[in-house]
């Protein structure tokens, strides 16, 4: 560096040495750019396989249920030309609300046709509802409401609670800490909890939670969402999905690497 | 400095700064998206707009952080200073789109108002491993809209230049905000070593340079203290005190003596010696690191002039510094560490009839 060389910003042009080390610092960022991206791009944990059909309208006709959850339990399967296979889809409102249906409107066992927006994963469906319209308003003579068994199965599990409209594919990812407020505000909107657990095989399992008596659980578990969790309960299944009665005092934080540990409760 | 007002006092190294920080910006969001989306093409274009704008923004702050301490060690990279306030702005911006993305995505169209959602639905405050990490970005990005709002010297000026650095000084506070933003938000979720090895990579860069930085500035400084109370030469008028030998200071060039509280920078130029408080009006600059240009003392940061007998600025600028009186007996230099009121004329000492 030449010792009279000096800097001012306001003049047309920057010494020689000044220009040559400011492009240093300007090509050592340029070129840190790849390797930053590249890493934070590569070593990011995966995104899920869930799926929203936002914008993509789809109808289904089948029978209104408004326990345990409210769920649309499809007539048959081809409607959806092989995509579903007949099983119960949770539906859920616009944004971050549960599907709330008047019983006076549309009764228990009610044949409805609902437009919505699919969301799925690994063969759990929910359906964001649109518009509902009631094609046989009374309940359909086979139509038995869904109501906790005493026979259900006690159990002990470890997971993680979300929400299903989110995790089942609006939201990628929808669980974890960065979900966990979000995940608050959906149940707070009324939408059944998701209790999300690996199974010894690698694979999840998912369990719909509600109170002791089928009650909802919010804002019980608020403080339990988005974290690795431990509960025990009663199982009973409802179509093809499980519905989880929670003993709400033994809910437990635990450590996020004990999620498969062994049982708790039994 | 400028004689009119102009809201930008655009200069061909300000244009070409932005062009390349722009750039920059584009580069990044675009090679960060394209990646993301053929990678996983699975994650959805908010959560990706989210976390390229969030790892940018970061990614900005952390160089922005080491531009001061690197013109500390070696002052060839000013000009990155020079227009460093739209570097912070930009990275303002981007954070802007990453906290309103978040704050859209995780709470609105919810029942409650988003902004009560982002501080009621995670009350963990007493849970380090649960604790609302949204909470810490929030207001990580209102200190820097803070910065960024008052960036302008509108706001330099009427808000003082040691308020004005003090308020700029949290950004500190700010980059600590966002470190846990990250380690308690996204990385709790993340499993691979690597992403907490960046973090601990940046971190340990900031630190790094910053106590480099002031370990020379404690050399420096260390260098520059003259002990007032030692010297007593007969000869000198009293209240002066030893500051150097004016062959020490090269022609229209300084020295910068720390006496007592004062730090002071004594100047040489046409064979006179002339003192003033060391730090510019604008942003407390250190003056004896300029130089004289066209017979005004020139901050080396971002060309602040004053005339070194009165440490005035030229008129019809308004900047005055403290002076002192200099004192040249033989090749030594006195000087008299009491300053005289800002602007105060003092004559400069001559050197020419000692040579």
């Amino acid at each position: 560096m030449q010792e009279e060389e000096f800097y001012i910003g306001w003049l047309a042009k920057a010494p020689p040495s000044f220009a040559r080390r400011t492009r240093q610092f300007v090509l050592v960022s340029v070129l840190s750019l790849p390797v930053v991206i590249i890493a934070l791009v590569y070593f990011q944990q995966g995104f899920s396989n869930g799926v929203f059909e936002y914008g993509k309208q789809t109808s289904l006709i089948g029978k209104f249920s408004p326990t345990p959850a409210p769920f649309l339990i499809l007539e048959s399967a081809n409607q959806t030309n092989g995509r579903l296979t007949p099983q119960s889809i949770l539906l859920v409102g616009a944004g971050k609300h549960g599907y709330f249906a008047d019983p006076k409107e549309i009764p228990a066992g009610s044949k409805v046709r609902i437009d919505g927006f699919l969301i799925y994963k690994d063969g759990k469906i929910a359906l964001e509802v649109k518009n509902i319209v009631v094609l046989e308003k009374y309940a359909s003579s086979d139509y038995a409401p869904f109501a906790p068994a005493s026979t259900a199965a006690p159990v002990s599990l470890r997971g993680e609670i979300t929400d299903p409209k989110c995790y089942l594919g609006v939201m990628n990812p929808g669980e974890g800490k960065p979900h966990q407020d979000c995940a608050v505000r959906c149940l707070a909107g009324g939408i059944p909890p998701l209790l999300k657990v690996h199974d010894g095989d690698g694979k999840e399992v998912y369990y719909l939670l509600f109170g002791p008596n089928g009650a909802p659980l919010f804002p019980q578990i608020q403080q339990y969402v988005g974290s690795g969790i431990g509960l025990c309960g009663r199982i009973q299944t409802f179509d093809n999905w499980q519905i989880l009665y929670v003993d709400t005092t033994s809910i437990q934080h635990i450590n996020k690497y004990a999620l498969d540990a062994g049982p708790m409760c039994h | 400095m400028a004689l009119t007002y102009d809201p930008v006092h655009w200069t061909p190294h300000k244009r070409l700064y932005d062009r390349i920080l722009i750039a920059f910006i584009g580069v990044y969001l675009l090679l960060f998206i394209g990646l993301q989306s053929i990678l996983h093409p699975t994650c959805t274009i908010e959560t990706n707009l989210i976390r390229a704008t969030g790892t940018l923004g970061f990614f900005m702050l952390h160089l922005i952080l080491i531009i001061g301490p690197l013109c500390r060690l070696d002052r060839r990279f000013l000009p990155l200073l020079y227009n460093r306030r739209h570097f912070g702005v930009a990275m303002f911006l981007v954070a802007l789109v990453h906290g309103v993305f978040n704050l859209f995505q995780s709470h609105a169209m919810g029942n409650v108002d988003p902004m009560i959602s982002l501080f009621t639905s995670n009350t963990q405050y007493g849970s380090l491993a649960r604790f609302p990490f949204q909470s810490l970005g929030f207001f990580a990005l209102l200190i820097l809209f803070l910065m960024a709002a008052t960036s302008h010297d509108f706001w330099l000026k009427n808000l003082g230049p040691r308020v004005w650095k003090a308020l700029h000084m949290s950004v500190y506070f700010a980059y600590c905000l966002l470190v846990m933003h990250v380690m308690l938000g996204v990385i709790q979720l993340e499993k691979s070593p690597v992403l907490i090895g960046m973090v601990g990579l940046g971190m340990f860069v900031v630190i790094g340079f910053h106590v480099a930085a002031a370990i020379k500035q404690s050399k420096t400084d260390a260098a520059s203290e003259r002990n007032a109370t030692l010297e007593v030469i007969l000869e000198v008028p009293e209240g002066f005190v030893y500051a150097c030998e004016w062959s020490e200071i090269s022609n229209n060039k300084a020295k910068m003596l720390i006496i007592g509280k004062e730090n002071i920078a004594l100047f040489r130029y046409e064979d006179k010696i002339s003192a003033v408080h060391n730090l510019c009006k604008h942003q407390n600059g250190p003056l004896s690191e300029g130089r004289i240009i066209d017979g005004c003392i020139t901050c080396p940061w971002h060309g602040y002039q004053y005339l070194p007998e009165n440490g005035q600025s030229p008129p019809p600028f308004t900047e005055k510094l403290a002076t002192y009186d200099v004192f040249v007996m033989g090749s030594s230099v006195y000087i008299n560490p009491s300053p005289f009121p800002e602007g105060t004329a003092r004559n400069p000492a001559q050197i020419s009839m000692f040579n």
